[in-house]
């Protein structure tokens, strides 16, 4: 307890030490702390601790009760709102050993009293013995400054891996939402009320920034085998009499405390130095839009710390360089990772589902063996977990309602990591486990059981139930990898270098149904495919299309600005659309000799607040010989045509190629259905018309009518026409002779 | 005799040309003790397949025009993609070499029903190819054994057509013998090996991954293997028809199985080498276009012309191997 006194003091001296000259704000971590001593079971997956909390009233009302996250009752049982939701979203997953906390007691420790309190579990509607919301009734209430002292003693048991969290049968604990934490006491709908929600199924967490002290006392084999959120204090553990042995860490301006023991994983540190990943185009651009020196926008040093599997030991290099590479880039881009350690833990194999996870200060990646190093394995998913660290972990927007808020801006900031780190990712087909670069022109079909169908190709027989003969259903071949390899011949079939370019890929989002907008509340969102839709690489390509709209420069200021001034706090929407809305004024888009001033008020509109897709298409692009010259020389006249295909309407540029390869490139505003132009007397053919041959809009739903060539040669159809017919000639010739 | 002027009246046959029995020189004619090695057989009946020009030709007909059913939507769906290889900003698209995958995914979703249409077109060629594939079975097995040289398209598909409802009888048989092997590999047999090694039989509640990836990689190779097996053992069934004219096809998976249990090495090495000359074809076909930076398209005839006279060398070979055994 005597280490709260110390924290002010160390927070404001943390705060004048940030890097990058940035000022930061009042911590309100001061105004919350939670001390720990916690002890993991010899078995390796039980969690006993006492936990005292220090809550500061922050708001501006008062509250008669504490609100606290149980999230890991998530997994005591089919009766959890969790597991009911999952059901209902078509999930039927149940962890294997299921997990539960159990307080034991709760006491009020303020003012030298000691008061036992209640600990009473929230009902959610349709889960009326959901425990992952407990309210604590005070017996006083606690005034905007007045604080409140809080102790409790609880069991965790947690699940075998599960979603996120848990234990694997061979050693690993990756302890995550582990203990009971405090809710959020905010401002919502206009009253000052507990942000508190259930764990669900379409959401993550939320809490306060906080200064965290956890003595953790783990068995003896878990020694050299233990990262934390927190920083490991002293040399190392100390020993226990009994043979266990106890880390002290300290973490501070977090709203999340995780940890991970392994015991067969190898433990490996490495410093981070901006020194190491110097992109000069990229520093000079932020130097140029901040008003700052190249020095000052480069990323300060700290300790990067990796939890690996031994029979991953080779991808350590590629660990670290993703880490590294990601703490320089959104460094960069948004301000230094200001903490002494970052953790990355790769999972054992047997508890996979806690991979591809963020915690302040500790990520989980995920990787195979097998996998080219040009498919992004793990490079893909620890540079997306570590960006998680500035969208969410710095930056902590409400993951209930606005989870697009830092899934969003990470899958975007993900994408341009990637791509500026390292060459472009290759589509691979696989054989024995190994992938290989390239990709099959197209896949043969395949049939569910009970699909008449499947006769047809070989793989199943399927009869249906007749009069004297009962229903047959019998897989006859199997499909597989080394068969493939065989029938489909992919090192002569596949086309051998397709590219995945990561920005662009985002586009995937397209192919699916966007149902409602992304001002809908994550936790309300119709399903699972939707809050990947409307949290991920939605919001990613409306940030993309923003950013590509507004040019670097202005870009690079409005996200720098935006995650500086909501570091350590928890912003909302509007909080981004007023930094926009501030730096985007006056930012064109411009032609060769019209500019257009883009409103970014309606752009939000129709990207945000309703549902629209943002659409144009060519109509026409014809050339009408029109009477010669003075000088005889030809002269036609050229009709473009450009259709509008949806509501959003924003600036479009739209650029004519002429016969002699010069091109002009004119600017559309939109705000009518048709852009329909004639160009008189001009004095060459026009032989191609393209809507917005830059792809500034990301958002656009179809790219392939977007152009219109004039006596296109049909190579490329020649080309996807016979790689085609060479890939069925071998299918055909193989399973030609089967059977 | 007949009453026309006897120097008018030719008699051009001597032989019974019905008689189907095994050629002499594989019914005992060969040294006792002493039988053609594999590549002997695979030799002998590579020249017998290249000898038919043809039945060649002829065979190349599906392989050119059936794919055509797969590869047609795609050529004419491919059109609006055409403006995209001139986009200014857009990244290099020189297919077949490279491309961006965006490309694919932005044609997909153009045209969401062209590209599956066209695959699902591809199942009931599959299956007419495997039973064509009888015809031709017939046809070169038949064609191996007769006592006269024939050459003809007629002779082939005259072969070809007497085998293939026996033929077809053995296709049916051995559905039952490929979802049995399915189900060794892939259902509750392999289950319970993975699970010796694997809790749950579940690769990912190994300690180790690489422990479930090796055991994958054995079963498919058993797999792989166990098929093989199994069209060789069908093909030996209607060598076996082909032979002696039979007509039981259960019959003759008993007799080719006995064939096979006495001579596995042989036959298998049969197989293998068979099946190794046709890899060879493809991988050097392909080495010399890389070579060569030839285009594509020639190996739309060179791959099936190829792989067609293997195939016709593997089923003579295979048929003459079981007549020397006297099956």
């Amino acid at each position: 307890m005597r280490h709260m006194a110390v924290l002010p003091v160390v927070l404001l001296l943390l705060g004048c030490l940030t890097p990058n000259g940035s000022a930061q704000e009042a911590v309100a971590a001061a105004d919350l702390q939670y001390e720990m001593d916690v002890r993991l079971d010899e078995d390796g997956r039980t969690i006993q601790a006492d936990l005292v909390v220090q809550w500061t009233n922050t708001g501006k009302a008062p509250t008669s009760e504490l609100r606290w996250h149980v999230y890991n009752n998530a997994w005591s049982g089919p009766q959890s709102l969790w597991l009911q939701e999952a059901r209902r979203h078509g999930d039927r997953s149940q962890p294997k050993v299921v997990g539960d906390t159990q307080v034991e007691q709760v006491r009020m420790l303020t003012q030298g009293e000691d008061l036992p309190l209640d600990w009473n579990y929230q009902s959610q509607p349709g889960a009326p013995l959901d425990r992952t919301v407990a309210i604590t009734p005070l017996p006083k209430p606690v005034a905007p400054g007045e604080t409140v002292q809080v102790a409790l003693r609880f069991t965790a048991a947690l699940p075998q891996a599960f979603r996120r969290s848990g234990w694997g049968p061979h050693g690993y604990l990756h302890a995550v939402q582990w203990y009971p934490k405090l809710g959020v006491f905010e401002q919502l709908d206009g009253q000052w009320q507990w942000n508190c929600e259930p764990y669900r199924y379409l959401t993550e967490f939320y809490a306060d920034f906080a200064t965290y002290q956890v003595r953790l006392t783990v068995p003896e084999r878990y020694r050299d085998h233990l990262v934390a959120t927190g920083s490991i204090q002293g040399d190392g553990p100390q020993d226990n009499a009994d043979g266990t042995v106890t880390y002290e860490t300290y973490a501070e301006q977090v709203h999340d405390y995780a940890w991970t023991v392994d015991s067969n994983a190898l433990l490996m540190e490495r410093e981070f130095h901006a020194e190491n990943y110097r992109d000069e185009q990229q520093e000079a651009l932020m130097a140029r839009a901040l008003g700052k020196t190249e020095e000052e926008v480069r990323p300060s040093s700290t300790r990067m710390i990796l939890l690996i599997q031994p029979e991953h030991e080779g991808l350590a290099d590629r660990y670290f360089d993703a880490v590294g590479k990601a703490l320089y880039y959104y460094g960069l881009w948004y301000g230094s990772y200001p903490y002494p350690t970052i953790s990355c833990v790769d999972p054992a194999n047997d508890a996979r589902k806690t991979g591809g996870m963020e915690y302040p200060r500790l990520i989980t990646g995920g990787a195979r063996l097998g996998r080219l190093a040009t498919t992004m394995s793990p490079e893909g998913v620890t540079v997306h977990e570590l960006g998680h660290q500035f969208w969410y972990g710095l930056v902590g927007n409400d993951e209930f309602r606005h989870a697009w808020l830092d899934e969003g801006f990470n899958t975007y900031s993900t994408a341009r990591v990637l791509e500026a780190g390292w060459p472009p990712e290759l589509e691979t087909w696989s054989v024995f486990g190994r992938e290989v670069a390239g990709r099959l022109p197209m896949s043969l079909p395949s049939y569910d059981e009970g699909e008449l169908r499947s006769v047809l190709d070989l793989t199943r027989w399927e009869s249906p139930d007749l009069r004297w003969i009962p229903a047959l259903s019998y897989e006859l071949r199997h499909r597989h990898d080394l068969e493939r390899l065989f029938a489909e011949l992919p090192p002569i079939t596949a086309f051998p270098r397709v590219e995945k370019h990561r920005v662009t890929d985002n586009r995937r989002v397209m192919d699916h149904d966007w149902t409602e907008p992304l001002q809908k509340p994550t936790m309300d969102l119709l399903n699972s495919s939707m809050r990947r839709v409307n949290a991920y690489r939605r919001p990613a390509l409306t940030l993309e299309t923003m950013g590509r709209l507004m040019g670097e420069e202005r870009w690079a200021r409005v996200l720098y600005r935006y995650h500086q001034t909501w570091r350590f706090k928890h912003p909302q929407p509007q909080d981004f659309l007023d930094i926009l809305l501030a730096e985007g004024q006056g930012a064109e888009v411009v032609g060769t000799e019209e500019r257009v001033t883009i409103d970014w008020q309606s752009f939000w509109k129709h990207a945000y607040l309703e549902n629209d897709r943002l659409g144009f298409s060519v109509h026409h692009l014809r050339n009408v010989p029109a009477p010669a010259a003075e000088d005889g020389s030809a002269r036609f006249t050229v009709y473009a045509g450009i259709r509008r295909v949806s509501d959003f309407a924003v600036p479009v540029p739209i650029r004519i190629t002429w016969d002699d390869g010069s091109s002009t490139t004119h600017v559309w505003d939109a705000k009518t259905w048709t852009w329909d132009q004639r160009f008189e007397q001009a004095p060459m053919r026009a032989v191609r018309l393209d809507i917005d041959p830059e792809r500034l809009l990301m958002l656009e739903d179809d790219w392939l009518d977007n152009s219109l060539q004039l006596d296109a040669d049909d190579e490329i159809s020649w080309d996807m026409g016979i790689q085609v017919m060479l890939w069925a000639q071998q299918v055909l010739q193989y399973y030609g002779g089967s059977g | 005799m007949s009453e026309q002027n006897p120097h008018n009246t030719l008699v051009v046959d001597a032989f019974p040309v019905d008689d189907q029995k095994p050629l002499a020189p594989f019914a005992g004619e060969e040294s006792p003790g002493r039988l053609p090695s594999a590549p002997s057989f695979l030799g002998s009946a590579l020249l017998l397949a290249l000898s038919r020009p043809r039945v060649l030709l002829f065979l190349m007909l599906p392989l050119l025009l059936l794919p055509l059913v797969v590869a047609l939507p795609v050529f004419l769906g491919a059109e609006p993609l055409a403006p995209l290889q001139g986009n200014p900003g857009g990244t290099e698209i020189d297919l077949p070499e490279v491309a961006p995958s965006w490309v694919f995914r932005e044609w997909t979703r153009a045209m969401p029903d062209t590209l599956p249409a066209a695959a699902a077109s591809l199942p009931p060629l599959l299956l007419f190819m495997s039973l064509f594939n009888l015809l031709v079975t017939g046809g070169w097995m038949g064609l191996a054994v007769s006592r006269r040289r024939e050459h003809s398209l007629r002779s082939f598909l005259g072969h070809g057509g007497r085998a293939f409802f026996p033929f077809l009888r053995t296709w049916f048989l051995g559905l039952p013998l490929f979802a049995f092997v399915t189900w060794l590999c892939w259902g509750a047999p392999a289950e319970w090996f993975f699970g010796l090694f694997l809790p749950e039989g579940d690769p990912d509640l190994g300690a180790s991954e690489s422990t479930g990836r090796w055991l994958e990689i054995l079963r498919q190779l058993i797999y792989l293997n166990a098929l093989f097996k199994m069209e060789l053992w069908l093909d030996l069934a209607r060598a076996s028809l082909t032979l002696g004219e039979r007509r039981s096809a259960l019959l003759a998976m008993v007799r080719s199985f006995w064939l096979f249990l006495r001579n596995p090495w042989g036959i298998y090495g049969l197989g293998l080498c068979g099946f190794g000359l046709e890899l060879l074809w493809i991988a050097g076909a392909e080495a010399i276009r890389q070579v060569l930076d030839a285009p594509l398209w020639p190996m739309l005839l060179i791959l099936p012309f190829g792989r067609i006279v293997m195939r016709g060398m593997r089923y003579a070979a295979l048929a003459r191997f079981a007549a020397s055994r006297a099956i």
